[in-house]
């Protein structure tokens, strides 16, 4: 892989247009160089929004983490 | 009563990005069981050989009880692989394991509650709860540090994440080759200092 098609993919993996396992197909064998990758061009992991097909279970996973953190205080 | 299993990780890139950011603390802030297959351990050590994989063994030590390594049949039939061909690859393994984890609890108590943990674009793309019990629950890093933040359990979850990719960052360019003339630069210096020390002794 250049380094430019390289830059590309982080590119798109930070904009959400792409997934971390996208990634590992096209060559990228582990997640800390996915994350110096984005550091050296400015960008930060992707924050998925709330949508796509596992909507419903994320809302879920994350009311369940905010009973959680009530419960923890 | 519900048991509750805990948050289950799927995937090494959460450990990672935690880890990086300095900010493991966030994954036993809600006071839940985290449970990493072992399968998943193994990657992230892999990966953070050079970063500080101790982070994480210091962080699992301190939280002990909480914090648990699962053992699976997807490590050790992946370990068995790796010793007849090195370059097997882990791709996709973590997730088995994980799915391996959460199914033998399920064995035992089909009502239980868990939470698989993935990485963000992961987990808005695939499809992954499918054919599991509604009381399992998906979460990304970014749910998690979200969720933390409205809490006031950390200041921004932006700033995690702008904090593992800077740290990553630099040791990516510790990684990187030296250009042709730095290394035969260094290789002269080397020879230079030898050489001088010869004539010395």
């Amino acid at each position: 892989m250049t380094g430019n098609e390289r830059e590309r993919l982080v590119r798109r993996y930070a904009a959400g247009d792409i997934t971390w396992s996208a990634l590992r197909e096209q060559g990228f064998d582990n997640y800390a160089h996915v994350l110096g990758a984005l550091g050296a061009l400015g960008l930060r992991p992707p924050i998925a929004p709330m949508d796509g097909p596992n909507r419903e279970a994320r809302e879920r996973g994350r009311a369940f983490i905010r009973e959680a953190l009530k419960a923890a205080r | 009563m519900t048991r509750r299993l805990g948050l289950i990780v799927t995937d090494a890139s959460p450990l990672i990005t935690l880890a990086a950011g300095e900010a493991l603390e966030c994954l036993t802030m809600p006071g839940v069981s985290v449970i990493i297959p072992d399968m998943v351990y193994a990657e992230v050590a892999e990966d953070l050989a050079k970063l500080g994989a101790d982070d994480i063994v210091q962080w699992a030590r301190r939280h002990r009880g909480q914090v648990e390594i699962a053992p699976t049949t997807v490590f050790a039939e992946y370990q068995a692989l790796r010793a007849t061909n090195p370059r097997t690859r882990s791709r996709g393994r973590g997730e088995q394991a994980a799915l391996e984890v959460l199914n033998a609890a399920i064995a035992d108590d089909a009502d239980l509650e868990a939470v698989l943990l993935f990485e963000d674009a992961d987990v808005r793309r695939r499809r992954f709860v499918r054919g599991l019990p509604e009381r399992v629950m998906a979460l990304s890093t970014g749910d998690l540090l979200r969720e933390l933040e409205a809490a006031g359990r950390i200041q921004s979850a932006d700033h995690v994440l702008d904090v593992a990719a800077a740290k990553e960052r630099n040791v990516e360019a510790q990684r990187e080759p030296q250009s042709g003339d730095e290394a035969r630069a260094l290789v002269r210096d080397r020879l230079a200092r030898r050489d001088s020390s010869e004539a010395g002794g």
